[in-house]
Order: C-alpha cells, then sequence, then structure tokens
C-alpha cells in the first residue's frame, strides 16, 4: 500500500509514443458462397507520428473499425503492410492497447481487477497494482475500484475500459468507437477526460468515430475514409489538419468550418452559413 | 485405490429441478438440451420428471429460502407419511408387503446395531464421490478440448455421443470381466455415467462463450492457456456448476445400477439383499435413505451454487 503514493514512477516507465505506418492496406472479406469476395477497403495510405491523435472519420460500415483492426493486430490485411516504429505489426501487438465500441468487461472481476487485464504478462504484482490505483485516479473511478461491471454505468464501464487499455503504457491507443454508446454529455465529458489522459501520458492515438464534432475536439487530423461510387472498398478520401491545441473552443469559428467541409464531404448537408 | 470408510459431503441425487433452472438461465442449444434429455434415459431422473416448483435454490437472486418455504415442501411428505401410517394401521395389507413406519425405523435401527447401516451409506457415498470425482474431472478435460478447438469438436464429438449413448447396464458386464467385482468397475461405471453431464454443458457453454471478451482477452496479450483460465472457463462456471449437478445426479444412478447388480455392500446391495429375502422394511428404508440422501445434499450443493454464483455475477 505504500507504494500507492509513486505516481511519480509512472512517466519513467512509460513506453514512448510510436509512429505507425500504413503502406497499401487492403481488406477483403470471403464472400458468400458462389458469390465474389467483398473488398472493404483498399490502397490506404497514412503515416501517423508518435504522440499524434488520428481520427478516422466515415460514414457507418465503412470500414474504419477494420482499418483499426490491423493496426491493432486483431486482423491481418489482405493486401499491404502495416508498422509501428519500423517492425510489422504482429499478431495482438503488445504495443498497442484497444478500447472497443462495448466496454467488454470480465462481468465476474471487480473494475480494479479488470484493469489488471490490461498490464502487461508478468508485470509485478506491486507495481501493478500502483498502476491501477493511479489509472482509477486518472479516469476517476477509485471510488468504483472493488464494483463490478453490473453495478456501474455505461460511462463509468467504458472509463475502466480506457484505463484498462493505458494499463500497459501503449506505444499505440486504439479506441473504436469508445464513446459512441455514450448520451450527449457524458460523451462530452469523456472526450475531456481523454484530452487530459493525452497530455497526461502523450500516447500516440487512433481514434474511430463517426461524429464530426468529436473528431474535430481530440484529434490532431482528422482522416475521412470513403468509397468513390464507381470502385469497391473505402479508401482514404481527405485528411485534414485540425489547428489550435487542446483542449480546444467548442464554438471556435475555426472548426465550424471544418465541421462543415466535414460534413459536405460526408455528404450531410451542413446548413453552416459561409 | 484408498478404501477409506470415512465418506465425504452428502451427495445429491435428483437435483433436476435446480438443473432444469440452471440451463433455462443461459440460451440452450441443442447440445445442452440433450444433455438434460439424456438423463431421462437412465430412468427416474429425467429433467421432466420433476416439479418445476422446486425450492428456488438454483435461481440466481431469488433470495433465501425462508422457514415458510421449507414448511410448505415438507406439507406433501407430511401428508404422505400420514397416508403411509394409516394404510398400514388400518388396512388389511400384510406387513411383509407394506411395513409400518415404526417397522421401517426399526429395521434401521436393527441394520446400525449390526455396524452396517454406517458402512452401507458410507460405501455408497464413497463410490459416489471417487466416481463422481474421476468423471467430472475427464468430463471437464473433454468438454474443455471439444469446446474451445473446432478440429477437436469434429474429430471427437460423434464418438463421444456414441458413447453416451450406450445404457449404463450395458457397461458392467464389461466393466466386470475386464476390472473383477471390486471397487474399480463400480467406479469407473460411475465416472462413465458423471462424465458425460459435465462433457456436454462444458463444451456447449465453452462454445458461446462471448467472442467479444474473448477477443478483449486476446487484444491484452492472453495466450491460448491464459485466455482459457482468465476469460472462457470463468464465464462457463455457471454452466460448470449445472453440469456438475446433473453429473452428481448421475453417479447417485449409476452407483445404484452397480450396486443392484454387483456388490456386497451399500445402499443398491442393501435393496437387492432385501429383495431375495423379503425384507420388505429394508427396502423401504434403502429408498427412504436415497430420497433424503439425495435431497439434503442437493440442497447443500444449491446452496454452494449459490453462493458461487453470486459471487461469479
Amino acid at each position: 500500500m505504500k507504494r500507492m503514493t509513486s505516481t511519480a514512477i509512472a512517466p519513467a516507465q512509460m513506453t514512448p509514443a510510436l509512429p505507425v505506418s500504413l503502406n497499401g492496406v487492403g481488406r477483403s472479406f470471403p464472400g458468400a458462397p458462389g458469390e465474389p469476395e467483398r473488398l472493404v477497403l483498399r490502397d490506404v495510405e497514412l503515416k501517423i507520428a508518435p504522440g499524434e491523435i488520428v481520427a478516422l472519420l466515415g460514414p457507418s460500415g465503412c470500414g474504419k473499425s477494420t482499418l483499426l483492426r490491423q493496426i491493432s493486430g486483431l486482423d491481418r490485411p489482405t493486401s499491404g503492410t502495416l508498422t509501428i516504429d519500423g517492425t510489422r505489426i504482429a499478431a495482438a501487438d503488445q504495443r498497442c492497447a484497444v478500447a472497443f465500441q462495448e466496454p467488454r468487461l470480465l462481468p465476474w472481476r471487480t473494475v480494479a481487477r479488470n484493469i489488471e487485464l490490461g498490464l502487461p504478462r508478468g508485470t509485478d504484482r506491486a507495481v501493478g497494482r500502483a498502476r491501477v490505483a493511479q489509472l482509477l485516479e486518472l479516469v476517476q473511478l477509485s471510488h468504483a475500484a472493488d464494483l463490478k461491471p453490473r453495478q456501474i454505468s455505461g460511462g463509468m464501464a467504458q472509463r475502466v475500459s480506457l484505463a484498462r487499455a493505458l494499463a500497459r503504457n501503449p506505444g499505440v491507443l486504439l479506441l473504436d468507437e469508445p464513446f459512441g454508446a455514450l448520451d450527449a454529455l457524458t460523451r462530452l465529458t469523456m472526450q475531456d477526460l481523454l484530452v487530459d489522459i493525452h497530455r497526461a501520458e502523450p500516447t500516440t492515438i487512433v481514434l474511430v468515430t463517426h461524429d464530426v464534432d468529436e473528431a474535430l475536439t481530440l484529434a490532431d487530423r482528422i482522416v475521412l475514409l470513403g468509397t468513390r461510387f464507381d470502385r469497391p472498398g473505402a479508401t482514404i478520401s481527405r485528411i485534414l489538419e485540425v489547428p489550435g491545441t487542446r483542449p480546444r473552443d467548442r464554438a471556435s469559428t475555426v472548426l465550424a468550418r471544418l465541421r462543415a467541409q466535414l460534413l459536405d464531404a460526408l455528404g450531410v448537408p451542413s446548413h453552416h452559413d459561409r | 485405490m484408498s478404501f477409506d470408510e470415512r465418506g465425504g459431503a452428502p451427495v445429491s441425487r435428483p437435483s433436476t429441478t435446480e438443473g432444469r433452472e440452471a440451463a433455462s438461465r443461459e440460451p440452450a442449444d441443442g447440445e445442452r438440451a440433450n444433455a438434460g434429455r439424456r438423463v431421462t434415459l437412465f430412468g427416474w431422473a429425467g429433467f421432466e420428471g420433476f416439479s418445476a416448483a422446486g425450492t428456488g435454490l438454483g435461481r440466481g437472486g431469488a433470495g433465501r429460502v425462508s422457514v415458510g418455504t421449507v414448511l410448505l415442501g415438507l406439507v406433501v411428505p407430511g401428508v404422505l407419511l400420514l397416508v403411509w401410517l394409516l394404510a398400514s394401521e388400518l388396512t388389511p395389507i400384510p406387513d411383509y408387503l407394506l411395513p409400518s413406519p415404526a417397522q421401517v425405523v426399526g429395521a434401521g435401527v436393527e441394520l446400525a446395531n449390526q455396524g452396517l447401516l454406517g458402512t452401507y451409506i458410507l460405501i455408497s457415498l464413497q463410490r459416489v464421490l471417487l466416481g463422481f470425482a474421476i468423471g467430472a474431472s475427464i468430463g471437464l478435460a473433454l468438454g474443455a478440448v471439444v469446446g474451445l478447438s473446432g478440429v477437436a469438436d469434429r474429430m471427437l464429438a460423434p464418438t463421444l455421443g456414441a458413447i453416451r449413448a450406450v445404457p449404463s447396464l450395458a457397461w458392467l458386464p464389461l466393466l466386470t470381466v475386464f476390472l473383477g467385482i471390486f471397487e474399480t468397475p463400480k467406479i469407473t461405471l460411475i465416472a462413465i455415467g458423471a462424465a458425460f453431464p459435465v462433457y456436454t454443458t462444458v463444451s456447449a457453454a465453452l462454445r458461446h462463450v462471448d467472442p467479444h471478451l474473448v477477443e478483449a482477452g486476446r487484444a491484452f496479450g492472453l495466450g491460448r492457456l491464459a485466455l482459457l483460465t482468465t476469460v472462457q472457463l470463468p464465464a462457463v462456471v455457471p454452466s460448470v456448476i449445472s453440469g456438475l449437478r446433473l453429473a452428481l445426479a448421475q453417479a447417485w444412478l449409476f452407483l445404484v445400477a452397480a450396486e443392484l447388480l454387483a456388490s456386497s455392500m451399500g445402499l443398491g446391495f442393501l435393496l437387492t439383499d432385501s429383495a431375495n429375502n423379503g425384507r420388505t422394511d429394508r427396502i423401504f428404508l434403502a429408498i427412504l435413505l436415497l430420497a433424503i440422501l439425495g435431497k439434503t445434499s442437493d440442497a447443500l450443493v444449491g446452496l454452494g451454487e449459490r453462493a458461487l454464483l453470486k459471487r461469479w455475477s
């Protein structure tokens, strides 16, 4: 218990943020018997700098999550290569950590024990406990450490999921619409929390979202995925730099203009008065 | 094999009511439902044969068993006892067909004084517990292999299904020839009986562990073994428990089968021996003992199950 106070050791043991590179990544899935295979992603070229926050934005079903799964190593591309820090991504690459769309907590474990699952294999017990306590504080759940997942709200469960992903000090943090299922207010709070977390532990973050405002609030760059009408398979249709430093003014006029552009690109009328 | 006649905790016989409730907690697939129906092949411990009213022990979070519930459950046995008493006293049915409750108690005291009653109960308990422990372990291992590996599933499931379809008594002559007439064939038979309910429930449950949780485990660096112990096995704990309860019921069934045909001790032996000697009072005694042992122990297992499930969800 004495070591719980050692919050200061965390940055020293921290894995540095790692760069990610996607070279001509494509993924197709076998079709139903007798049907041709289905191309979901094609020709994705992207370089992500260490410590950068990149939002993958696109309409539902365009392959955002599939792309994220390629980076995590949970799925393999059918063409192209992906590297983290210059080396090929392994199956379930341990330099990454994923927070899924659903919290995916083990229902029989307490909040603290769920976060423990995210620690690197073979972490010293005392070190692990200190890290979990620190993360609970970071996601403001110290009071809920001993609760079971069924006893906490959806927003809390997502924070647990986030803390679990952070537990290993990942070189790359992958977030698959982590706040998608939350109510609008909780989502804003969670976005601010993520900004704080990134400042405290500045890792590389790839965030899948279909929420334009979320992308604008959080990302350094927004990568738009889309499908051309004449070709199957989604690819990067645009990359936008988001100006300004976080935390950003949600009502900024610069962002309002970008929002309009993004919505246009997504095929939604923005009704923006230019 | 050790032959220590001190038995362990009481074991359950007809745990089928709880078994059904446990099964209905999770989406039962065909395999699972089969696991239940299978039992009916062996006679009286069928799923459908027991009242669904039950005790509510298997229902997670159904609350405590109140004194009222227990009293209500004792009404029918009380009435039956009364009817039995009246029938034996007031009707002309001779004692050798229908002994009175007092005669049955007397038979018990007589056997106890000869030092046989305790021996019989303990030897039966020992066989059930040993056979159950061995069979359940094998069932757990087989269920894990078949439930986790698609190849093993396709390769082993048909064979295991066929072995499972062999009625219990069919094994007995072969086991006697192979293993003799002492403890080994009986315990083997009980192990065979106990293995299948566990195998079926565990393999079916493992196949249906939330793939999202498994993927999350994989993403956080769990290898096959760690995934099994950290995610998959804990996820199937409720199913394992219901499988174990079914296995216990099966163990008692197979015990009586084994003891009826080839033994010189135990409650099943008491049944055949008494039938050969026309001791209806002892037959009544043995049946009552089986019922009481089974129900009492089942209630205990149910309490354990409830405590475990509470911790587990």
